[in-house]
């Protein structure tokens, strides 16, 4: 797959006996936004740290640009901006001089954008990072990376310890590099941010992909909730095939339904009077939890 | 002080392993040459011998003073032993004072304790039934241990007098450290604080013991040899001690009460710098920084320290032309440099073991940042490894260097003005050029570890120390010269008593380089930590 810009395959790390990743297959195109959930300890930040090469796999072969993530790391590095979830940072340097280090590191970087950014996340750069709270340096990690210029994105759990506003200000980051035609690689156990910023999602357990696709795509495989009323009675609906976890409410019904037998249910309700119909796909928590519960 | 108790077994979980090796390993320290002494000072010759060159300012300056009417084994054990033994003590009782303080603090473990049903000032009060507690099992230990050798003159009324003196000298250090950890906003800043008022209490101690009773008697580490352990036995200096120790601890929890958590008294200095300097630039410029204090700091101690021990040169000059038997040991009629030579030599040997401890923390600084995982953002940024590896590696290089310039051009400066026949300027080069190696081998071995054993750091402290403590003994416990072989100071020909020779320089250093190559290839294979 030398057209992803990101991808891995058959990736394995073991840490001692404990295998965090177990054959992880990923790939991500051009100018998409991808989303990885997964609860903590799935083996989201591994996945990443190898993308990085800060670890190295034990098995399979990863590459951003085509090129060896091990191997061709800084000249890899060069193009990519890294947030990571657990932001530290040198207590003996304020926070503007870390922003300035990275940009330098980096070697490429707008001045004028990285005070545009300081003055949207609010953030004041003047103080030791001993002193800073998490969401504080986890902004310096945000305005590092924005503020250079890349063109993969990766992002894991960039938003813990934000309040809401900063979220939203992180949000508008993400979809002005997407506008430009970016790659982000998002993580996150928030799946609000991800359902709002992502055109696909892989789901993570337990060191493998379990789900991959954009969210209509998941959404297909998987039941909506329906409320139904009706006129008649709706007995017969517990007798049918594709109809889950059926409750009967004066006048109605409420139950899941696979999305393969819509068809055979909506000709059974429309003979039982129905009224009124409401169908709700299932959000992105709903997913995620089908596939850690069922 | 609600749940001390509970905090302190918590506390003492934690360290039960660090506890038991710390006191196990000082106690051991600190007595262990006790049954070697009999062998080396056996007939009154040798006492003689032993005696005159270690009435030397030199030797005073460095170990302490010589009391009493005979020199009895008990005595000269305590001039060797005590002062270097009271620095073991107080360097562990800061170091674990800071770790269940200011460390937990930094960590924010203590907030997580505060926030349950404990007394503001349980914590405190914990650390400071610990520290007492750590240097009271330390006390009997040592008390027990010294007498039971069977050492003529080394009685158990002297032993305990002599254990006791450190124990309470290792409570004050570990009781200025409760205070001083309330002044600072950092473990590594008290840490520092901690060492930098030990080596003042040395120095003023070195420069009290050749010159001034008053100085001496001010720095503890000279008070405690004021007890004459094995000899007069007094206890009252040890409870003057005792009592600064109270004032010291009720201190500390007057500024506790003061202050809020996570931060010192002392007001931040900097801040305020919204954009990174001009030298702040790459990885290069990040490590720089990184390191800048500790060895800035460490340099100016060097400085310092090898300027006092050259301060005494000038009363060395005086005591050889008045001691016929140190004449004798050193060749009779000889010149300046047979004479001092040695002394310079031995003076040096210390600084330059010294000098190896910037360069070690430095070899260890990768490890160091990846522990407290800031190195996974520098490389995530377009840095290369070995590049970065490689800038730490030029460092060392540059502090090796300068910790033995700054050792040998403190001493000189100061010898030079007080003796009457200088020693030639060649000789201390030379002599500083020639532990070098050994001060660069360390280097390479940090960088080793670092890269290929990146959990075995304590090896290479380890190393150090049991190099410092055969060279330091070594001399005088007249063991063969090989065992003083096996570590890098001693490797190098003890110039000018021996002749200068090539070959274990050239070895060192290449050796140190192979070793830092070597972990510049595990360094780019593993992972970060």
């Amino acid at each position: 797959m030398t057209d992803s810009t990101i991808s891995l395959t058959g990736i394995v790390k073991n840490f001692g006996r404990v295998r965090a990743l177990d054959g992880v297959d990923l790939q991500v195109g051009p100018g998409q936004i991808y989303g990885l959930i997964g609860p903590n300890g799935a083996g989201k930040s591994t996945m990443i740290r190898i993308l990085l090469a800060i670890l190295r796999s034990d098995a399979g072969h990863a590459t951003i640009f085509g090129q060896d993530v091990w191997k061709q790391a800084v000249d890899i590095h060069r193009r990519v901006s890294y947030v990571p979830g657990e932001v530290n940072l040198w207590p003996n340097l304020t926070g503007g001089e870390v922003i300035d280090l990275f940009v330098r590191l980096k070697k490429s970087g707008d001045s004028r954008y990285r005070e545009e950014l300081v003055s949207r996340f609010d953030f004041d750069p003047t103080k030791k990072c001993g002193t800073y709270s998490k969401g504080n340096r986890q902004k310096v990690a945000l305005i590092a990376a924005f503020s250079t210029d890349a063109d993969v994105y990766i992002l894991d759990e960039p938003t813990s310890g934000l309040d809401p506003l900063m979220e939203m200000v992180f949000r508008e980051c993400v979809r002005e590099v997407a506008a430009q035609g970016k790659t982000v690689l998002l993580s996150s156990h928030i799946l609000s941010e991800v359902e709002h910023l992502c055109d696909r999602v892989s789901i993570i357990r337990q060191g493998r992909i379990v789900d991959s696709g954009t969210l209509a795509e998941m959404r297909h495989l998987t039941r909506n909730q329906v409320l139904v009323e009706a006129t008649g009675a709706l007995d017969g609906l517990a007798g049918l095939d594709g109809v889950h976890d059926l409750a009967l409410v004066p006048g109605g019904a409420e139950f899941h339904l696979d999305n393969d037998h819509t068809a055979s249910v909506m000709a059974y309700l429309a003979q039982a009077g129905a009224t009124r119909l409401v169908s709700t796909p299932p959000t992105l928590e709903e997913l995620f939890m089908s596939h850690y519960q069922g | 002080m609600h749940n001390w108790a509970l905090l302190l077994r918590v506390m003492l979980r934690r360290d039960r392993v660090s506890l038991p090796v710390w006191i196990l390993s000082v106690a051991a320290f600190c007595v262990v040459f006790v049954p070697a002494l009999p062998q080396v000072a056996g007939t009154p010759d040798e006492v003689a011998v032993l005696a005159a060159m270690m009435d030397s300012p030199a030797m005073v300056a460095m170990c302490g003073m010589l009391y009493g009417d005979a020199h009895t084994l008990g005595i000269m054990y305590t001039q060797l032993m005590i002062v270097w033994s009271a620095l073991l003590v107080a360097v562990m009782n800061i170091l674990i004072v800071v770790r269940h303080t200011r460390g937990d603090e930094d960590e924010g473990r203590l907030e997580v304790v505060r926030a349950l049903p404990t007394g503001a000032a349980a914590h405190l009060g914990a650390v400071t039934v610990l520290m007492v507690g750590v240097d009271a099992v330390l006390t009997v230990l040592m008390g027990v241990a010294m007498p039971s050798f069977g050492v003529d003159s080394i009685d158990w009324a002297g032993s305990w007098v002599y254990a006791a003196a450190l124990g309470i000298c290792g409570l004050f250090f570990g009781a200025v450290t409760l205070v001083i950890v309330q002044l600072v906003h950092s473990a590594r800043g008290a840490i520092g604080a901690g060492l930098v008022v030990l080596g003042g209490l040395y120095v003023l101690r070195a420069y009290g013991d050749v010159s001034s009773e008053t100085a001496a008697w001010i720095s503890p580490l000279g008070l405690i040899q004021r007890t004459f352990p094995f000899y007069a036995d007094r206890w009252w200096p040890l409870g003057i001690l005792a009592l600064v120790c109270v004032i010291l601890i009720v201190a500390a929890f007057v500024l506790n009460s003061m202050r809020d958590m996570g931060q010192g008294l002392v007001p931040r200095l900097g801040g305020l710098r919204a954009h990174a300097g001009r030298t702040l630039y790459g990885e290069w410029g990040l490590s720089w920084r990184l390191v800048r204090g500790t060895v800035v700091a460490w340099g100016v101690a060097v400085f310092l320290l090898s300027a006092g021990y050259g301060s005494v040169m000038g009363e060395m000059e005086g005591f050889v032309q008045s001691s016929p038997i140190y004449q004798a040991m050193m060749g009779v009629g000889a010149d300046t440099v047979d004479v001092v030579g040695p002394v310079v030599s031995m003076l040096l040997l210390m600084m330059a073991i010294l000098g190896a401890v910037p360069v070690l923390t430095t070899a260890y600084k990768i490890r160091a940042e990846e522990g407290r995982g800031r190195m996974e953002g520098v490389l995530a940024a377009p840095v290369s490894r070995v590049r970065l590896y490689g800038g730490y590696a030029g460092l060392i290089v540059l502090i090796a260097v300068a910790m033995q310039v700054l050792a040998a051009a403190g001493f000189w400066m100061v010898a030079s003005a007080v003796m009457t026949d200088p020693v030639p300027v060649r000789v201390v080069v030379i002599v500083a050029f020639n532990f070098g190696a050994a001060v660069l081998f360390f280097g390479g071995l940090g960088l080793f570890l670092t890269g290929c054993a990146p959990r075995l750091t304590l090896v290479g402290w380890a190393y150090l120390i049991i190099s410092f403590l055969i060279v330091y003994m070594g001399g005088l416990l007249d063991l063969p010269r090989w065992v003083a072989r096996l570590t890098p100071f001693g490797l190098v020909q003890r110039w000018p008593s021996e002749p200068f020779s090539w070959w274990p320089w050239i070895g060192l250093v290449a050796g140190g380089v192979v070793l830092a190559v070597v972990g510049a290839l595990g360094w780019r294979r593993r992972d970060v930590i």
